[in-house]
């Protein structure tokens, strides 16, 4: 059987590495998979709480997750695509022209 | 006689010149051009008919006062201001001497501005002129005259500033309206705290009511600065500023940049003679004061003896001429220091005769010999000119206070009354000033007329110039009647005419019979040799050429103290608050804005990195 | 024999799947290469998957490869094959990404998961931070088993149209929202250069 401590280590781990990833990379393309990738994090505790409680709440939430993720892909990756034909380039420390 | 037609003629005085001011104003703004002749027309029209109308009311007033109100001009709970005029032997001498020597001014002056394309300006300005002196010395409140005195001020400065294309002529105008300005401050002054005391501004009131007020305790208490004396003082602020006495007299000489005839009624014949007026129609306050009065005397004094001084030594005709101004009107504050009022006025009055007939013969030599100034550049002119020269033979011979001439009798007046007063000081500077008044007057006179020709006149007087110049000629020999209003306005029971032994008397005539000898001597024969080159001679030459340095003494003084002042604060001082303020904000700025970098890592790092702190500090507690 | 009996299936298979998403996404944030990473990742979200599917939640696991490991990462993919030049992107990206320079980071994310472990743990009270204690009390070393309870579809279709009616259209109009975002981002401008 699974246990509460077992899977909530799992989801923090999985949370920490997509911190990590977007921490650590500069392509755009990585950042937004990081992001995916902490997402995902946060929905497996969305799903547990779900059975922890025996209701269906949780799973609710974790389709409001998807369609958030769905969104945010469909949009991120037009910036992506945007930003690959202005500079040529995916690097995020190139777009520096908003500084204060 | 009928009250009626009295106030009517008196308030048609002032409202003549106005009327024709305004028209000669407005026409240009509406783009109708005026003739010439026209111009001329209702120029001195306007101004003969005031002179008709002050001669009528010298036959008509048979009272010892008029004082008709035409209504209320300003009315704001307990001040009120009437628009009054008050008529007595005082304001009826004034305005005959201010309408009889301005109408012969502008009479010359269409001779002497013929040629100017301001024509129509001139006039308009000079018209104004009259009417706010008139205003001046016909209002019966405080107010009013302030008015007035104000108008002077203005038509003055458009008057030197006339020939404004070159800028020495504006600046020359600027100086003469902020010095008399800095006057002009104080009587305002005067006039608020005379108000606040007695709650009226009334001249006449301010007089009874100030003598209630203020009762004279002890004539010898000398140095007390009570109120009726802070008053006089302000007051006397305002006199000396507009009269060019000590110790704002420098704008005078420099005022002489105006055209000729401007110089002759304003700063000789009317509106310097403000401040004499000013003192005498106030006389009632200014006797509660015996302070004030030593003041007044004091100033007569000195800048008798400066001016007369500076005068000595100068080379432009009308800057002499200036400077004699300074100087005789310096007589009159003496005189009205000495409480010698009547002799004053009468001294004011010979003198506006004899200054305009100077001044405007000095205009005719002038226009003559092509705008030339400087009288060593001139010589040998007595046969050339001889109206000219017939002229400044009696303006100069009442100016030095010759026997028989206008000028002398109320010099003599003058000297007389300071002995009665036992004044013997200030007598024998007075003394020593008409000698030196005599010296200089013939010294132009000589160094004008003869010796050798250095340059030949081209045309002579017109017509039109000559007449005024015979008339005033005629006045400053004949003008020496003291008019029996003024005696018998001023004098009080207990002072009678003492007698002075013939040797004073003598002595007073002689004196300057002698200056006109020794003159003789010195310019035309030339006895005394020529000019003793010592460099101290030089500089005391200088220091007097240039009025005793007043001018440098005040730029050392106010100017460059000022100049300094405003370069150390022209960043500023009380901004610099201000902009330690804006340096804080935009330094700050600097420092927060580091942070929006643009860099997106830099900021998703410091968003984990607050995360990590704030968990810190929560598991900490 | 008898602790292989012992152990459950469902635990043994919640272990393997739990390694392989964390290990599967280590890789994904570590590649230089996109379509290595996004392989990864897929692997990452069908494990996520497999626990789902060991919670009871088998229309959430449903869900999960359909919408992510299918329609998500297929728009990744197009991306990348857009975007990608073969080796010289995966030069490129190894320009960016140093794994040296990343122990900074590294460092900071291990901060944050044990600091959340300890927050989960026993060891801090939370009644100490001024959380109320009638919520119970949730620890990682908790041994409370999950047990099985299927929730179906159904249940989820019911609470969704019923007292979650409101998501839906908030979720409607997010998606509304994408769309035109994406449209609009998608459209070939005319040439600005930053």
């Amino acid at each position: 059987m699974i246990t509460e401590g077992s899977l909530f280590f799992f989801s923090i781990a999985l949370f920490c590495i997509g911190v990590f990833g977007v921490l650590v990379r500069r392509n755009l393309l990585f950042i937004l998979i990081s992001i995916e990738i902490m997402l995902n994090a946060v929905a497996v505790l969305f799903v547990a709480a779900s059975s922890i409680h025996n209701n269906s709440d949780g799973q609710i939430m974790y389709l409001l997750i998807l369609t958030l993720a769905a969104s945010e892909v469909a949009v991120g990756l037009g910036l992506v695509i945007q930003m690959y034909r202005r500079s040529k380039t995916l690097d995020v420390d190139q777009l520096s022209s908003m500084k204060g | 006689m009928d009250i009626q037609y009295i106030s009517n003629l008196l308030l048609a005085v002032p409202l003549l010149p106005l009327f024709g001011a305004t028209v000669l104003i407005l026409a240009p703004l509406f783009s109708i051009q005026i003739p010439k002749l026209i111009v001329s027309v209702i120029a001195v029209g306007s101004i003969s008919l005031a002179a008709i109308c002050s001669i009528l009311l010298n036959i008509e007033l048979n009272e010892p006062s008029f004082n008709p109100v035409y209504g209320n001009w300003i009315q704001v709970d307990e001040l009120t201001i009437s628009f009054g005029l008050y008529l007595d032997a005082l304001s009826l001498v004034m305005i005959s001497i201010i309408t009889g020597v301005g109408f012969l001014i502008h009479l010359y002056s269409i001779g002497f501005m013929d040629k100017d394309k301001d024509f129509q300006r001139y006039f308009a300005y000079l018209n104004l002129f009259v009417a706010a002196m008139l205003i001046l010395v016909l209002a019966d409140n405080l107010l009013l005259l302030f008015l007035g005195w104000e108008g002077v001020g203005l038509c003055s400065y458009l008057l030197i500033g006339f020939w404004h294309e070159e800028t020495k002529n504006n600046l020359a105008a600027n100086k003469a309206f902020i010095m008399t300005r800095i006057g002009d401050t104080g009587m305002a002054i005067g006039m608020f705290l005379l108000f606040f005391q007695l709650g009226t501004l009334n001249i006449q009131q301010i007089q009874t009511s100030a003598a209630e007020l203020w009762p004279l305790v002890d004539v010898n208490q000398k140095y007390n600065l009570d109120m009726v004396t802070i008053c006089c003082l302000l007051l006397l602020a305002g006199a000396v500023g507009k009269s060019g006495q000590l110790p704002l007299q420098s704008w005078l000489p420099d005022a002489m940049a105006g055209p000729t005839p401007v110089s002759a009624l304003i700063h000789a014949a009317t509106m310097v003679t403000a401040g004499v007026y000013l003192i005498a129609r106030c006389h009632g306050l200014f006797e509660l004061s015996p302070f004030a009065m030593q003041c007044v005397a004091a100033v007569g004094a000195i800048t008798l003896f400066i001016a007369a001084s500076a005068a000595l030594v100068q080379n432009d005709v009308k800057r002499i001429l200036a400077y004699s101004t300074i100087s005789q009107i310096g007589y009159m504050f003496l005189a009205l220091g000495a409480g010698a009022f009547s002799a004053a006025v009468f001294h004011l009055m010979t003198h506006a005769f004899f200054k305009a007939l100077l001044f405007l013969s000095a205009g005719a030599l002038i226009y003559s010999m092509h705008h030339e100034h400087n009288i060593f550049r001139m010589g040998g002119l007595a046969k050339k000119l001889p109206v000219v020269w017939l002229c400044f033979f009696i303006g100069c011979a009442a100016l030095a206070s010759l026997p028989l001439m206008s000028g002398f009798w109320s010099k003599e007046l003058i000297l007389g009354k300071l002995l009665d007063q036992h004044m013997y000081g200030y007598w024998l500077i007075a003394i020593a000033g008409a000698f030196i008044t005599a010296f200089y007057s013939f010294r132009l006179f000589f160094v004008i007329f003869y010796g050798e020709t250095k340059k030949e006149p081209d045309s002579q007087p017109s017509r039109i110039m000559v007449i005024p110049l015979s008339i005033l000629g005629f006045l400053a020999i004949f003008g020496g009647i003291q008019p029996q209003g003024l005696i018998d306005m001023f004098s009080s029971p207990d002072s009678g005419q003492a007698s002075h032994s013939i040797a004073i008397v003598a002595f007073t005539i002689l004196v300057p019979i002698c200056a006109v000898v020794f003159s003789f001597f010195q310019f035309k024969k030339g006895v005394f040799g020529r000019i003793i080159q010592s460099s101290v001679l030089n500089q005391i030459h200088r220091f007097l050429l240039s009025g005793w340095a007043f001018d440098w003494f005040y730029q050392k003084i106010f100017i460059d103290p000022f100049i300094e002042l405003t370069r150390m604060n022209k960043s500023d001082v009380i901004d610099l608050f201000y902009k330690t303020i804006i340096g804080a904000s935009r330094m700050l700025h600097n420092f927060l804005s580091q942070f929006q970098n643009g860099q997106l890592r830099w900021y998703s790092t410091s968003l984990v990195l607050f995360s990590v702190i704030s968990l810190t500090f929560l598991l900490s507690r | 024999m008898m602790t292989i009996m012992a152990i459950p299936t469902t635990q043994i298979l919640f272990y393997i799947a739990a390694s392989v998403a964390l290990l599967s996404a280590l890789l994904t944030v570590t590649r230089y290469n996109a379509v290595h990473a996004l392989l990864y990742l897929v692997i990452t979200m069908l494990a996520i998957s497999l626990i789902f599917f060991l919670l009871g939640a088998s229309f959430a696991a449903a869900l999960q490869i359909i919408v992510y490991a299918g329609a998500i990462i297929v728009l990744f993919i197009f991306v990348t094959m857009m975007l990608h030049q073969g080796d010289v992107t995966i030069k490129q990206e190894s320009q960016l990404f140093r794994p040296g320079r990343s122990i900074g980071a590294g460092i900071l994310s291990l901060i944050l998961f044990f600091e959340t472990m300890f927050l989960l743990s026993p060891l801090y009270d939370l009644s100490q931070a001024g959380v109320s204690t009638a919520v119970s009390q949730v620890s990682v070393i908790s041994t409370k088993t999950i047990g099985v309870n299927v929730i179906g579809a159904k249940e989820i279709g019911l609470t969704l149209f019923g007292p979650y009616l409101l998501l839906v259209e908030i979720a409607a109009l997010l998606l509304l929202t994408a769309l035109i975002g994406a449209f609009h981002l998608g459209r070939r401008h005319q040439e600005v250069t930053i």
